[in-house]
């Protein structure tokens, strides 16, 4: 008997394009070929399938009006919408720019004119239901493909809960804290396997924050070991800032400087 | 009368795009083709930040180019801070870029412009004679992923320090991945240099890094038939402007449209290339019957084609015999000014920072290829649209021709729309 394959389209906004270049990927395309019926994909196919999805990745930011029209038509079209990397789910790099002043930004970048219908670069979730979540930057292929394997099981898809230092420690990295670096690893969900730590590189909290950690006293910790206000935010705003300054709750007030 | 082509959401290109074209009495009277991404500000967004995230940051403007802008990032903050990088730094550098290049170049050619040629909509619906060609360019693709994981840890957006150091390995598995890939590569070579491409000739300025005797990628003087300066120069002699209808910067060169990208460099530089790819160059001009500089815009592909050929050659010459120069560079001064040029798969790509004595970003302004090929763009659709209107094309063959040519230059939207600052005078 044959099954039929889910109808799928795999779409970018404002973003990097990474998270598309890794669905290419040999070993993550050949076997998603066999898996999906890849409907739509502007990146490398003419979009002429206007029709239903069944599941649909976007990946990017949102970052001016046309993406929030594109992200709207998706969620219309698609029975579940999943988000593709850290942009789609957190608004990565690009959301730096929530924290810092709107109209220096603007001029910096581009003074005089202002034909540009700029809105604040935020999540696809702050704009339409989001059903799954793929997080990290560049999203990982295995973890793709794991998913659709989810799906088309009907099993239920449940990315650890445990923070990045529990892999790290797995891993017996030296720890990076321990050098007096600020690593986002005790705050940040894993599943990552630690890949930052393990090439001498602090955690930057690219899937998010962790629901269980405890951020006053890991703040606290990181003040004790001489690291600033201002260290510790740029930190937090590089790929998750939006999300952590809504996780942390209580101690968001010295985020705000 | 007065008509209107619109191509709304360009597919097959990197990023999003559309372009306006008006047409009267036959002519093209207005061309206007406009990034359709949201401004994403990343010069601005690395101010205030410290140099060690820099990289982390910028790398996000591309995933394609992740390495180069990667490069360009960390050798223009060492400029700055008056460091100079170690042979093995350089080695694991040229290595990365070259390896993005591969793996860029086979994307771009099989999945974005070849399915133009063998008339299918996607590499997805190729006629099944042609499957194996999609296997191939995969293969070519997971060298290039191998490679840049290797040095850069993972297959995207790589770690890459000021300071780092690799330990010395024995690389011969992946010598022998980039032998066992060459083949295809050859094949790629062939099948690219007898697609059918439209006859579009014009002179352009071409524009590209040189070096005396190696084939310029992560460092040298810029270089075009008009003349050569040094990267940290590139304000006096590159002006952006800024258009009303696009969410992208427009580039000259001395007030000049002009281009960037592997059709600039193999002009330029085959003298640098590689026997076997200059063996390779020397077969194609002869079965076309072309001479250098290439002409027609269309050919960036087959320069693609040679150079994935020229960096897996240069790759395994690097591997063969990896430097073992490990002395790391003291940070040397807290502040100051740098500028890094590198050729990104899509051609030159610029990079300054200004660091403060805090060791923090006063200034940054970064200058991508597809801004600079952007006008070139543009006049070349007109040349090509005046062309075919002479011949009573058919609207539907002009759009057609529009896009492959458009594809043909490989734009990458996504780097042209991460919005510069302007500071011309």
């Amino acid at each position: 008997m044959k099954t039929i394959k889910p109808t799928v389209g795999f779409y970018g906004i404002s973003g990097c394009a990474g998270c598309l270049l890794t669905v290419l990927f040999e070993d993550c395309f050949k076997e998603l070929i066999k898996l999906v019926n890849i409907k739509s994909f502007p990146f490398i196919k003419e979009d002429t399938y206007k029709g239903k999805l069944d599941y649909v990745f976007i990946e990017g930011t949102v970052c001016f009006d046309e993406d929030i029209v594109l992200i709207n038509e998706l969620r219309k079209r698609s029975t579940k919408v999943v988000a593709l990397g850290t942009c789609a789910c957190f608004g990565c790099v690009p959301s730096i720019k929530n924290f810092h002043n709107k109209e220096k930004t603007m001029n910096f970048v581009y003074p005089k004119y202002n034909h540009l219908k700029s809105v604040d670069p935020t999540p696809i979730s702050r704009h339409i239901k989001v059903d799954y979540h793929i997080p990290q930057c560049p999203p990982d292929k295995k973890e793709i493909l794991e998913f659709i394997k989810h799906i088309l099981t009907k099993r239920e898809f449940n990315p650890t809960k445990n923070p990045v230092c529990f892999e790290c420690r797995k891993k017996q990295n030296p720890c990076l804290l321990e050098k007096n670096k600020i690593c986002l690893g005790p705050i940040t969900n894993g599943g990552c396997d630690a890949l930052c730590p393990s090439n001498n590189t602090t955690c930057y909290g690219c899937r998010g924050p962790n629901k269980d950690a405890n951020y006053e006293a890991f703040f606290k910790m990181l003040k004790k070991m001489g690291h600033t206000n201002k260290e510790i935010k740029d930190k937090l705003e590089t790929f998750a800032g939006l999300q952590f300054k809504e996780q942390e709750g209580d101690s968001s007030k010295w985020l705000e400087k | 009368m007065a008509r209107e082509i619109n191509l709304n959401h360009i597919c097959k290109i990197e990023g999003h795009a559309s372009l306006t074209l008006k047409i009267e009495k036959n002519k093209v009277v207005k061309c206007e083709l406009k990034a359709s991404e949201g401004a994403r500000f990343f010069e601005a967004l690395v101010l205030g930040r410290n140099i060690e995230d820099v990289q982390e940051i910028v790398s996000r403007i591309c995933g394609i180019c992740s390495c180069s802008h990667s490069i360009a990032s960390v050798q223009g903050l060492e400029e700055a801070l008056k460091i100079k990088p170690t042979q093995q730094q350089k080695f694991i550098r040229e290595t990365l870029l070259l390896a993005e290049r591969i793996r860029s170049h086979a994307t771009h050619l099989y999945f974005m412009s070849l399915p133009d040629y063998l008339g299918a909509s996607s590499a997805l619906t190729l006629k099944k004679e042609h499957k194996q060609k999609v296997l191939d360019a995969l293969k070519i693709i997971t060298l290039g992923n191998k490679l840049v994981e290797e040095f850069g840890g993972r297959e995207m957006h790589p770690f890459l320090k000021i300071q780092e150091e690799v330990p010395t390995k024995n690389f011969s598995e992946l010598i022998e991945q980039l032998k066992n890939t060459k083949p295809l590569i050859l094949k790629t070579i062939q099948l690219f240099s007898n697609l059918q491409y439209q006859n579009l000739n014009r002179i352009s300025e071409y524009l590209s890094l040189k070096e005396q005797s190696t084939y310029a990628n992560i460092s040298g003087r810029v270089n075009s038939q008009k003349e050569t300066f040094m990267d940290d120069n590139y304000k006096s002699h590159l002006t952006e402007n800024i258009k009303e209808y696009a969410t992208s910067k427009f580039v000259l060169h001395e007030d000049k449209p002009f281009s960037v990208g592997a059709i600039a460099r193999i002009s330029n530089n085959h003298k640098q290339l590689d026997k076997e790819t200059k063996q390779q160059l020397d077969k194609v001009l002869k079965r076309l019957n072309l001479t250098l500089p290439f002409t027609n815009p269309y050919h960036n592909l087959i320069c693609q084609s040679l150079e994935i050929l020229n960096a897996t050659n240069r790759i395994e010459e690097l591997l063969q015999s990896p430097t073992t120069d490990y002395r790391l560079p003291t940070i040397a001064s807290r502040g100051g000014n740098g500028v890094s040029a590198v050729e990104a798969p899509r051609g030159t790509l610029f990079h300054e920072y200004k660091i403060n004595k805090k060791g923090e970003i006063d200034y940054c302004n970064i200058i991508t290829p597809t801004a600079q090929n952007l006008n070139m763009m543009e006049q070349d659709i007109i040349t090509l649209v005046n062309e075919l209107l002479k011949n009573n094309t058919s609207q539907k063959e002009i759009v057609d021709q529009i896009e492959k040519l458009i594809r043909s230059y490989d734009p990458c939207f996504s780097c042209s729309t991460h919005f510069l600052k302007v500071n011309w005078l």
